[in-house]
């Protein structure tokens, strides 16, 4: 049964029809890539999969919690590390912050605990990006453009945090212009002129 | 409660970092009172104090002091709140998104914005002292100031919520607050005792000012013609908080959590 269906999904910016009806069904403890050209809609598709935005016509079902991992990292500047994931802890009702911190050690950025976000790299930032969309565990998570800034070591643990995901049953979707990693996928599928299939 | 704690906490926390704002009141209020002083003389000027219905006669030096700080907080409090609502918009809706309920959030930003808001008024009036040192009801005047400052903050906060660029929300702080200020003050606008005046923002701010400055008056039909301006911008500025971190979702199946 999949974690994440979407029916006939369409999204039209005034004459611009971007999304033209796309089904997509994604079963639990798989991985599952979107690519497409810029401009494709794929960004758009994921904030729709993600209750950002609201489509034109179709629905979206989703078993379980969603985590959402924007292209551009949302953190505030003024907050440290440390304090983005007391703050998220709060927000996301959890009891301790030990998954975030784990994921904090994976990713090889403790010694920018308590820097504030502002003075951090880009790549530390999405990092931190990541780590807010991942910490609760969610059933499904959907990233956009996940990797970009990371350095190679990192780029490797990324996939080994996806593994682990995989291996618990959440299942991940990942929109990417690119995707190198072709064997790690289960499903990787192509937006083409506002409709999705299998990419050839 | 938790989650209203850590809305507040880090709300605090994100005003403590605007160096920028506290540079300003720490440099430019004591040396915007000594330039406006020091030029204005200490003649008496005719003022219409609204809660007696008469003209008072006021200290022009003493006069100027207090447009000067209504005006630099107005400014500084204008663009503090302004800037933070802008920059971190997209971040609450990350947070509320999580799942930090927006009626936290709004009670957080409330308090944070009345408590800040007191603590540098009072800073302002404690200024004000060192430069004029016989207010009547230096209470009274710290009103004045703390209104004008609520007013402020919750129309900057009202801003950052509408402008998305940063350069045109400042200056239409500095545009109003400079207005709204100025045109009241009888040295600067000899006209400033026309009634249209009294539908300005700071007016009852201006009032209470002069009420604790220069009488015995206490002006509390000021405070509650004050509470009303900062009320009815805060309502505005949170309510469209609300609207715009709503989720505009098509998802039909219950989501536990999200970010």
């Amino acid at each position: 049964m999949p974690i994440l269906e979407a029916r006939h999904v369409k999204k039209q910016y005034r004459s611009n029809r971007v999304l033209k009806g796309v089904n997509l069904s994604v079963e639990p403890g798989t991985l599952v890539g979107v690519v497409g050209e810029n401009g494709s809609g794929k960004s758009t598709l994921l904030s729709i999969l993600a209750g950002e935005l609201k489509a034109s016509d179709g629905t979206v079902s989703v078993s379980g919690s969603l985590g959402y991992c924007p292209q551009q990292p949302v953190v505030n500047e003024s907050l440290t590390i440390a304090e983005h994931l007391a703050y998220f802890k709060e927000a996301y009702k959890l009891r301790d912050t030990q998954y975030a911190e784990h994921l904090v050690d994976e990713l090889h950025y403790r010694k920018f605990e308590h820097e504030k976000a502002g003075n951090l790299s880009g790549g530390t930032r999405q990092k931190l990006n990541l780590t807010l969309a991942l910490m609760h565990q969610p059933a499904v998570l959907l990233l956009d453009e996940p990797y970009q800034g990371f350095d190679w070591e990192t780029y490797l643990h990324f996939w080994d945090i996806v593994e682990e995901l995989k291996r618990s049953g959440k299942a991940v979707v990942v929109i990417s212009h690119l995707i190198f990693e072709q064997k790690k996928f289960d499903r990787i599928l192509q937006l083409k002129d506002g409709r999705i299939g299998e990419a050839q | 409660m938790r989650q209203f704690t850590a809305a507040l906490k880090f709300s605090f926390k994100e005003q403590m970092t605007n160096r920028f704002a506290f540079g300003l009141l720490v440099v430019f209020v004591p040396i915007w009172y000594w330039m406006i002083g020091a030029i204005t003389s200490g003649d008496a000027v005719a003022f219409r104090f609204r809660p007696t219905g008469n003209f008072i006669q006021a200290n022009g030096h003493d006069l100027v002091l207090i447009t000067a700080g209504l005006n630099v907080l107005t400014m500084i409090l204008g663009f503090m709140f302004f800037h933070s609502a802008h920059r971190s918009l997209a971040f609450d809706k990350r947070l509320t998104r999580a799942g930090l309920t927006r009626f936290g959030f709004i009670a957080a930003k409330t308090v944070s914005l009345v408590v800040g808001t007191a603590v540098v008024a009072l800073y302002t009036t404690l200024i004000l002292i060192a430069f004029w040192h016989f207010p009547h009801n230096i209470f009274e005047v710290w009103l004045g100031f703390w209104m004008a400052s609520l007013i402020y903050g919750a129309f900057g906060l009202l801003l950052g919520m509408l402008i998305d660029n940063e350069l045109v929300g400042f200056f239409i702080v500095i545009m109003l607050s400079m207005m709204d200020t100025f045109l009241q003050n009888p040295i600067g606008n000899p006209a400033a005792n026309k009634a249209f005046l009294a539908y300005f923002p700071s007016y009852g701010a201006t009032q209470l000012d002069v009420a604790g400055g220069f009488t015995h008056t206490f002006a509390n039909g000021e405070i509650w013609l004050s509470l009303g301006w900062f009320v009815s911008f805060l309502l505005l500025a949170l309510g469209i908080f609300y609207m715009r971190t709503r989720r505009k979702s098509s998802v039909v199946q219950a989501i536990a959590e999200s970010v």
